[in-house]
């Protein structure tokens, strides 16, 4: 039905190398805000809905 | 698009209609997500070329949006569509520091959530649907690709700007949440009607399939590949499924 293995290869590989060509020296880092437009955190986690 | 084909049961309607209206609802508060991801992700400081991907998916959802919506008249036509929410949901526990909640939602948002929507995407275009439908899969998967890519693109990212072991005991719980109540229990025929896949839903049992394979074959070796153990993980949502 699908080739994961083709999709690990899209989805996996073809971000990891999007995000190493990113991986510049990191400058200084201020933390980063909480989420300005969302609600609470979740004290248990979770995940969205997925299609 | 035009009125579904007429063969269709009054139960596998109703279970189709009800899958695009789900849709509906996650796109819409996707694109409210990816906005607000763009934002932290720029607060944070991390590649711009994140943050124009984020800002890019959020565009891509209100797009998505519309096009269920076209579905969702033409499997319901007298069905209300719910407003769409104040704000995107944040699922990160309170307990993490302010990078560690970034990183759970981008993981759990694109590793997770999008990566699982486009296999389902490719599995529903795969099985060949008459058009619309078929052209509109095509062009959904290729966007949810990108938006699962993010996720991992993101994680080669943050790996080098904190420690990712925080993710560990939290993986098992965040794929049973994905997974949702639905997938872990039992269908009704209609739910398994292989008919739904002409209509874009996968029926129950090759939903249930496809997300643990997608889980041993793409998520589970894309964390191990970022150094990040999915032992714990594995136990936890075999027990569960």
């Amino acid at each position: 039905m699908v080739d994961l293995k083709k999709l690990f290869r899209a989805l996996v590989l073809g971000g990891a190398a999007i995000g190493a060509v990113q991986c510049g020296p990191a400058g200084p880092q201020p933390a980063p805000t909480s989420n300005p437009d969302g609600g609470q955190a979740n004290p248990d986690g979770g995940s969205p809905s997925f299609w | 698009v035009s009125s579904p084909s007429p063969g269709l049961t009054q139960g596998v309607r109703r279970v189709v209609a009800a899958a695009w209206q789900a849709r509906y609802r996650i796109e819409v508060e996707s694109e409210l997500r990816f906005s607000a991801l763009a934002q932290r992700l720029a607060d944070a400081q991390m590649p711009a070329e994140l943050v124009d991907r984020a800002r890019t998916a959020s565009s891509d959802e209100t797009r998505h949006a519309a096009e269920c919506v076209q579905y969702v008249k033409r499997y319901a036509p007298d069905a209300e569509l719910p407003p769409p929410p104040p704000k995107a949901r944040e699922f990160a526990p309170g307990f993490l520091n302010p990078l560690q909640r970034l990183t759970y939602e981008m993981v759990t948002t694109c590793c997770v959530a999008e990566t699982h929507s486009a296999t389902n995407l490719v599995a529903l275009f795969n099985a060949g649907p008459p058009e619309p439908l078929l052209s509109s899969l095509q062009a959904l998967s290729r966007d949810e690709v990108t938006h699962g890519q993010l996720g991992w693109a993101f994680l080669e990212v943050a790996r080098t700007r904190l420690s990712l072991d925080f993710l560990v005991p939290l993986l098992g719980g965040m794929l049973a949440a994905d997974a949702g109540q639905a997938l872990m229990t039992p269908a009704n025929p209609d739910e398994d009607d292989p008919v739904l896949l002409q209509h874009g839903v996968l029926p129950h049992s090759a939903r249930r399939e496809l997300f643990t394979a997608t889980l041993n074959e793409v998520i589970y070796p894309g964390f191990e590949r970022a150094g990040v153990s999915t032992t714990d993980a594995r136990a936890w949502v075999q027990e569960r499924l």
